[in-house]
């Protein structure tokens, strides 16, 4: 450290300034200060992430591999479709075989008056989901271009920002339309994407098969656990997850995950599960961030 | 000191503050696996005794704080608070300066990754302290002091240079 009489003046210095920032950021008064910072870094880190992945793609193999990698890539997209159009499809299952006993209801009782509705949320939570738009989501395509460089979050930054419509909130999407995370912060030219694994992440779903409702947040070791499902409902291995759309923030049928093993017992107040991603966090170079709600 | 030596200390700042955002988590994918850059050359910097290595710790932590979800002043504070503390090896001095310059670096992760584990508790992130500490903490104390090691040997030489008459 330096020796001169100005130390003391500039340790303080350091420590006020520090403090400052902190309390400004805490507020959330630091956004005005980070803008300049992000439209001149969002290039640099794209151009940085474009030319890493370049390399790590070359020296993963040749040509031949490379043409391999093509039609995994291919095939994997085509799974991916596949597997949407799958858990839409037993989405719709579901839904009939609940119409159905809706329909044997009224049958039963022809003296009641029955109107139909769709669940929109639980308890008060205002007025989202009454949207009446078409389920047509548009969605800007963004680059994964920078991971967080806390360990203790699990962010990435996406090349779109507040100039290309995105807002807080948004959801983000991977292959399959596999749900990736929502925005957690939006710069001029850059967003931070809070990712499903991430510990503060709390995502309302449903099974898609034995239709149990809960929630699905992030671990410390990167894993995806399923919380809060009542003993009540059944929990089935292999089953879909997608998210519910209760509380309006996610649209509906994004799938989340698949019920991989059941860890609690019939003493716990409340079922859980461990959950595998629909999305390998580890490999996302591109999403889709959806910018029309539900 | 020369704006020159504050513009390239500046830079290069900025620049390990985007490769250890932007090129490391694609060959390194495990989080906790990755070194810190900027908080190993700050410390390193500090550890040799450079002039304002306060300073360049505390402006290298908020070019690293633009590259997280944390609020700017988090990781930076963590570095400053980290450097202050390992000031106390002045007190135990280390002969050999190498070791001195590792013992540093692994001191400063020790504390600055205790504040941000803090932030992230107190806001509302439920990370599991043990785990963190033994997945993460445990492997950077010793990869981080590790890379400290060429960090020393370029550091030395800069610092050599560009301090020799001050």
């Amino acid at each position: 450290m330096q020796r001169s009489s100005a130390r003391p003046l500039i340790t303080l210095g350091v420590i006020v300034l520090a403090t400052v920032l902190l309390i400004l950021g805490l507020t959330g008064g630091s956004a005005a200060l980070e803008a300049p910072f992000s439209v001149a870094l969002a290039p640099l880190q794209s151009a940085l992430s474009t030319v890493a992945n370049a390399i790590a793609g070359a020296t993963r193999g040749s040509s031949d591999v490379a043409e391999l990698q093509n039609r995994l890539r291919e095939a994997e997209a085509e799974r991916d479709v596949l597997r949407l159009e799958n858990v839409r499809l037993r989405e719709f299952q579901a839904e009939v075989a609940q119409y159905r006993e809706l329909l044997n209801f009224s049958r039963a009782n022809p003296t009641y008056s029955v109107v139909g509705s769709d669940v929109i949320g639980l308890g008060s939570t205002g007025c989202a989901g009454t949207d009446p738009r078409p389920r047509d989501q548009l969605g800007v395509c963004a680059s994964v271009i920078a991971g967080d460089v806390s360990p203790y979050l699990r962010y990435v930054v996406v090349n779109v920002g507040a100039r290309d419509g995105v807002k807080v909130g948004m959801p983000v999407v991977g292959g399959g339309f596999g749900l990736v995370g929502r925005i957690g912060q939006v710069a001029e030219a850059s967003s931070q994407v809070q990712l499903l694994v991430d510990t503060g992440s709390f995502i309302n779903v449903q099974a898609v098969e034995t239709r149990a409702t809960g929630t699905v947040s992030g671990r410390t070791d990167g894993s995806l656990v399923l919380q809060n499902v009542p003993q009540t409902e059944e929990l089935k291995v292999g089953d879909q997850l997608v998210t519910s759309g209760l509380s309006g923030a996610l649209p509906r049928l994004l799938p989340v995950g698949t019920i991989d093993r059941i860890t609690s017992t019939d003493a716990q107040l409340f079922k859980e599960a461990i959950v595998r991603p629909s999305v390998d966090f580890n490999r996302i170079e591109t999403v889709l961030v959806l910018t029309v709600k539900p | 000191m020369r704006l020159r030596y504050v513009l390239v200390i500046l830079a290069v700042l900025a620049a390990l503050s985007v490769v250890e955002s932007s090129v490391l988590p694609v060959f390194l994918t495990a989080a906790g696996s990755r070194p810190n850059l900027v908080l190993i050359a700050t410390s390193v910097w500090a550890a040799l005794g450079a002039p304002y290595a306060l300073v360049w710790a505390f402006l290298g932590g908020l070019m690293a704080d633009l590259n997280s979800a944390m609020p700017p002043g988090i990781y930076a504070f963590g570095i400053v608070l980290g450097n202050l503390v390992a000031n106390l090896i002045e007190f135990a001095p280390i002969p050999i300066r190498w070791f001195r310059a590792t013992t540093w670096t692994a001191l400063v992760t020790v504390i600055a990754h205790s504040v941000w584990l803090a932030y992230a508790n107190a806001t509302g992130h439920s990370v599991d302290v043990v785990l963190s500490a033994t997945s993460v903490i445990l492997p950077l104390l010793l990869l981080n002091p590790l890379a400290a090691l060429p960090a020393f040997v370029a550091l030395d030489r800069v610092t050599k240079r560009l301090f020799a008459g001050m």
